[in-house]
């Protein structure tokens, strides 16, 4: 045994404490620092692999944006850079008013994101601070909405918003969806986790519920909040059957639902299509790369709590 | 893609019955078809509405033409063309809209919505606008093939607007490093699976792809001669109750073209056909079976010799032939009486020689009036397209049997749902192609059955 090896020697009380993990580390049966290498280079291998699955389709996509059809098939995984063209954007921005469907997206993703904010940070206020009776059931019910699929209240949604004359207006687009119950659950559980001291110091000091909830409450929870927003932000962008449902004409359609127009014929040029793909995903992309920070941070905050 | 088929299936499903119940206190429909004085009376613009799924090139060039009708109307009618989806999605948009009586005055619909269409009783038939208003569209001038398609219980319910035809591409270039010389006879199913087989073996390419969606399925039962749907396609006064491709010689046909993709001779197409097109235009397989209007994408970055056949048959000639695919304008019964003349004249021009004409160029969709063929400028560019020139032959050509007129129900969604997914099994190998039938008309029976409860039949 190589601990065997090692002769003690008389040390100072304290010192000892200091000097074990050095102690422990040469005590590391041989071999061992060279295992965890393999580990790491295996980890790396398997995180690399694992990667490429998720990068290889989006690399895919946009190189096939960028060249004729069949050219990703014709040259292989990395294309004739004297193929590259802009060809298919024309085609695509031809066949669909991609920059007014763009703006009509920026509106509804704006009014849904800060009204499912609003609502979600108000209602996760008023579940965690103030003490009222039936807030556990409150909650519970929040969660509940968070089981019902979203096809099964298209249809009253549908006549709902239509009764209201609300059918074919950007308003209507996102009328069922200032409110949602993820983000509502999401700052349920980051304001929960605020020492309840603070909110009563706020309230102490003459805030009100308004002013602990903005000025105390949410500064606090930031990175919650803000994969909040990234959430409902995504949710928004994406959405694509309700649009279309409630929209009649061009002028409220969202680009999702504009750029679908592209894959519908027959047989459309798969180029054009994945064209609009790239440009309907770069905001996407964009948005959850500058944002990632936080979105990792508020994804693993209070787990070890 | 499938989260949003199943989506737009679960909704026209729910919504179904309820279309049915509100078609059934309606009334009946077609009865009083206006005549031309409807619109006559009518004050200032009249003002109609139509919805369409036509994407891409295809949809510009339909703007195209709904321009030149306000053009040509000005101060009397205005059209507002609308894009609502990809057929199923328009299809649900529609229904959600009869509920809230928020349906225009005419939809372009696919060509399998014609069994929904004509069960929820919203739409006048094509037939009786045309007796009430003899001055405009002419049947008779409409293609036969077309007529067949859209007649139901005897009446031609709507107007078809735009033909496709499913062909066979060929990369002659690979096909002649394989030995296959342009003479050869690739007219039936048998000659085209001995090709595919030679192009494998002496080219080290794939001979064979299609995409995975059940519209060639289709074609493989009519072109041996079968009706898809039991009895007779649901055309003749009985409603549709199963699908018969797990028996005689549609199993056969379907069978044969398995094979080739369990035997590595086939490459799978995807079921938007996406990995069929790359495939084909990449050169890197010998035969694709593809609706007439992939030429349109071809035209762009297809380096190599191509051609379109006649879609293969493996039935007798007298009664096998290809379905049309395609769309139809739907009239409603619910519009104003000066918007249903208005909107009779919109058929009547879309389906003219000259729009038909305008709008087969710019898409590679076959006429669907018979008399476009007459204009001199129609000829002279078909004979500098003679691909065109073939899809409007096999058109022609079709016999006019319930075989070819293909499945008329309500549930077709469905079945062409259920029918992917059993189809992908058996070409993977994962199922027996005779269990995977056998499935998929387990299935279909049971769509039917659900639909038919559903909307009360």
């Amino acid at each position: 045994m190589i601990s065997m090896d090692i002769k003690p020697t008389p040390t100072p009380a304290g010192a000892d404490k200091q000097r074990r993990p050095r102690h422990d580390l040469r005590s590391r049966p041989r071999g061992a620092l060279r295992i965890t290498g393999i580990g790491t280079i295996v980890r790396f291998l398997v995180v690399l692999f694992l990667a490429a699955i998720v990068f290889l389709p989006v690399y895919v996509s946009y190189v096939s944006a960028f060249t004729p059809n069949g050219e990703m098939a014709r040259s292989g995984i990395v294309p004739n850079p004297a193929h590259v063209t802009l060809a298919n954007f024309r085609a695509a921005a031809t066949a669909v008013p991609l920059l007014r469907e763009y703006v009509v997206s920026i509106g509804v993703v704006t009014l849904q994101t800060v009204g499912q904010l609003l609502t979600g940070a108000l209602a996760a206020y008023a579940l965690v601070f103030p003490r009222w009776r039936g807030r556990r059931i409150a909650f519970g019910l929040v969660l509940v909405t968070l089981a019902i699929p979203g096809e099964t209240i298209v249809i009253p949604n549908y006549e709902l918003v239509g009764s209201i004359g609300l059918r074919n207006t950007i308003l209507g687009v996102v009328i069922p969806y200032l409110a949602a119950g993820y983000p509502i659950f999401l700052l349920r559980q980051a304001f929960a986790a605020v020492p309840v001291e603070i909110w009563e110091a706020a309230r102490l000091d003459g805030a009100g519920d308004i002013r602990a909830l903005f000025t105390i409450i949410i500064p606090t929870c930031r990175p919650q909040v803000t994969n909040a927003v990234i959430w409902s932000a995504l949710a928004a962008w994406n959405g694509f059957f309700w649009p279309l449902l409630i929209t009649d004409t061009a002028a409220a359609r969202t680009i999702q639902v504009g750029i679908s127009q592209l894959a519908a014929s027959e047989a459309g040029s798969p180029s054009v299509i994945f064209a609009g793909a790239v440009l309907v995903v770069v905001p996407t992309m964009l948005l959850v790369i500058f944002a990632q920070r936080f979105l990792i941070n508020g994804l693993t905050r209070g787990v070890l709590r | 893609m499938k989260n949003r088929v199943l989506t737009t299936a679960i909704v026209v499903a729910v919504l179904a019955g309820a279309a049915a119940c509100s078609s059934t206190t309606s009334g009946s429909t077609g009865a009083s078809a206006p005549d031309p004085s409807a619109l006559k009376n009518a004050k200032g613009v009249t003002q109609i509405t139509i919805w369409h799924g036509l994407g891409a090139a295809n949809g510009v060039a339909f703007g195209k033409l709904i321009d030149e009708f306000n053009a040509a109307n000005k101060g009397k009618i205005h059209v507002r063309a609308t894009y609502q989806g990809a057929y199923p999605d328009l299809l649900a948009k529609y229904t959600a809209g009869l509920r809230s009586n928020s349906t225009p005055t005419v939809l372009l619909a696919g060509d399998i919505a014609t069994g929904f269409m004509t069960d929820v009783k919203k739409s006048i038939p094509a037939q009786d606008m045309a007796k009430a208003n003899p001055g405009d569209l002419k049947l008779s001038e409409l293609s036969p093939a077309g007529r067949n398609y859209y007649t139901v219980d005897g009446r031609l319910q709507a107007v078809p607007m735009n033909m496709s035809t499913p062909v066979l591409w060929v990369n002659w270039d690979l096909l002649k490093k394989a030995g296959i010389s342009e003479d050869t006879d690739l007219s039936t199913l048998d000659s085209v699976v001995a090709a595919a087989k030679a192009v494998a073996e002496k080219t080290g390419q794939k001979g064979f792809t299609m995409p995975d969606d059940d519209w060639y399925v289709e074609q493989l039962t009519s072109t041996a001669g079968q009706d898809f749907c039991t009895p007779d396609n649901g055309r003749k006064g009985t409603a549709a109750t199963g699908i018969t491709i797990n028996s005689g010689a549609a199993k056969s046909a379907i069978t044969k073209v398995a094979d080739l993709y369990r035997t590595g001779v086939a490459v799978d197409g995807a079921p938007d056909g996406s990995a069929s097109i790359s495939a084909f235009q990449a050169g890197k397989v010998g035969l694709l079976l593809q609706s007439s209007g992939l030429l349109g994408a071809l035209k762009t970055g297809t380096p190599f010799s191509y051609q379109a056949l006649p879609f293969p048959i493996s039935g007798p000639r007298s009664r096998s032939g290809g379905i049309i695919g395609g769309s139809a304008l739907w009239l409603s019964s619910t519009a104003k009486q000066a918007q249903q003349v208005a909107g009779w004249k919109l058929e009547t021009f879309l389906a003219s020689p000259a729009a038909q004409e305008e709008f087969s160029h710019a898409t590679g969709y076959v006429p669907i009036n018979t008399e476009t063929d007459s204009s001199a400028t129609q000829q002279a560019y078909l004979k500098a397209n003679p691909n065109l020139r073939t899809f409007a032959r096999q058109v022609k050509n079709t016999p006019t049997v319930s075989a070819t007129a293909g499945c008329v129900t309500g549930a077709m969604t469905a079945i062409r749902t259920s029918n992917i997914n059993q189809l992908q099994a058996a070409f993977s190998g994962s199922k027996s192609v005779g269990a995977a039938l056998d499935q998929a008309a387990a299935d279909a029976k049971s769509a039917i059955k659900t639909y038919q409860e559903q909307v009360g039949q």
